[in-house]
């Protein structure tokens, strides 16, 4: 008897539990709290854009150069997460601070786009298709240097030739720079960007 | 004359003048009129009403603080969506010219 109220009770659970599945986002790591990091860097960046709010943040672009490119390529983007962090000296933070990052993106579902390790540094760049749900695709980089690291994880529908061509559009004049090879770190941004709005952090 | 016989004199019916009504009123008119009393239902809907203003100014008040509240976090999150689509712009360059040498070095 009791075995057939158990069975009923998941029965009737189940169609309650698939809203929950079917918001879930696939393209949507689960970053670490760095919180104990922020107060050992010299510069950290910590944004955490989801649809709404990427929604709300689009229209302060229109007036920018590359506001109306900015929309386009933001177009089944359904949010931007990024965790920056820089510290004056190298060996602050482990790679043990990230190996749960890189855990999950060995998960199946997403694809190893390049990689490049060096002494100095460790970048890998993934991709995970959206299948039905658009909010399942999505793009992570993480970078990483003796001195510094980089996330960037976008979730939803990324075309990355249209968001590698906003490079420079903006006029921001200076950021923290790293990674494949690229130029040389500009000087560290004078004025970071506002913190990210109160919220729970991933 | 008798106790009672001095009670029944004192309090005999005695019926007033002709000119009685017409003295009275005449007094009545001499008489200083009084200001006629404050109007109080106007006083209290004034009262009312600067409440119900009272009430809509704060009200009013607590509409333009959120929307301005609103605004600056709406500014701050378009701040981040520039700086992390510069970021992001920014690392995929680098990437793309990493893998385009990479290509170069293999193809020479």
């Amino acid at each position: 008897m009791k075995v057939r109220h158990m069975l009923a009770a998941l029965a009737l659970a189940a169609p309650l539990a698939m809203p929950l599945t079917a918001f879930a986002q696939a393209g949507r790591l689960q970053l670490p709290d760095f919180s104990g990091l922020a107060g050992k860097a010299k510069e950290s960046v910590d944004i955490s854009l989801d649809g709404s709010m990427l929604q709300t943040a689009s229209q302060f672009m229109g007036g920018t150069e590359g506001g109306a490119a900015a929309k386009d390529a933001l177009q089944g983007v359904e949010g931007i997460y990024i965790r920056v962090f820089e510290f004056d000296k190298p060996n602050v933070y482990s790679q043990a601070d990230l190996a749960g990052v890189r855990h999950q993106l060995e998960a199946p579902g997403w694809k190893k786009l390049m990689s490049v390790q060096s002494k100095e540094e460790h970048v890998d760049m993934f991709m995970r298709d959206r299948g039905r749900n658009p909010a399942d695709g999505g793009v992570a980089i993480v970078i990483s240097e003796p001195s510094q690291f980089v996330i960037v994880n976008i979730v939803g529908n990324v075309d990355l030739e249209k968001l590698r061509q906003l490079q420079g559009k903006f006029g921001v004049p200076a950021m923290p720079s790293m990674g494949a090879g690229g130029a040389s770190p500009p000087p560290a941004p004078s004025a970071p960007p506002a913190p990210p709005p109160p919220g729970p952090r991933t | 004359m008798s106790l009672e016989d001095r009670l029944r004199h004192a309090l005999r019916r005695v019926e007033p003048d002709d000119d009685f009504a017409a003295r009275v009123l005449a007094r009545l008119d001499a008489a200083p009129r009084r200001a006629p009393p404050a109007y109080r239902p106007a006083s209290q809907w004034a009262l009312a009403a600067s409440v119900l203003m009272a009430i809509f100014m704060a009200a009013g008040a607590g509409v333009v603080v959120q929307q301005q509240r609103e605004r600056v976090r709406s500014e701050a999150a378009g701040r981040q969506l520039v700086y992390a689509l510069e970021l992001t712009s920014r690392e995929l360059g680098n990437i793309h010219q990493h893998i385009g040498r990479r290509a170069e070095e293999s193809g020479s």
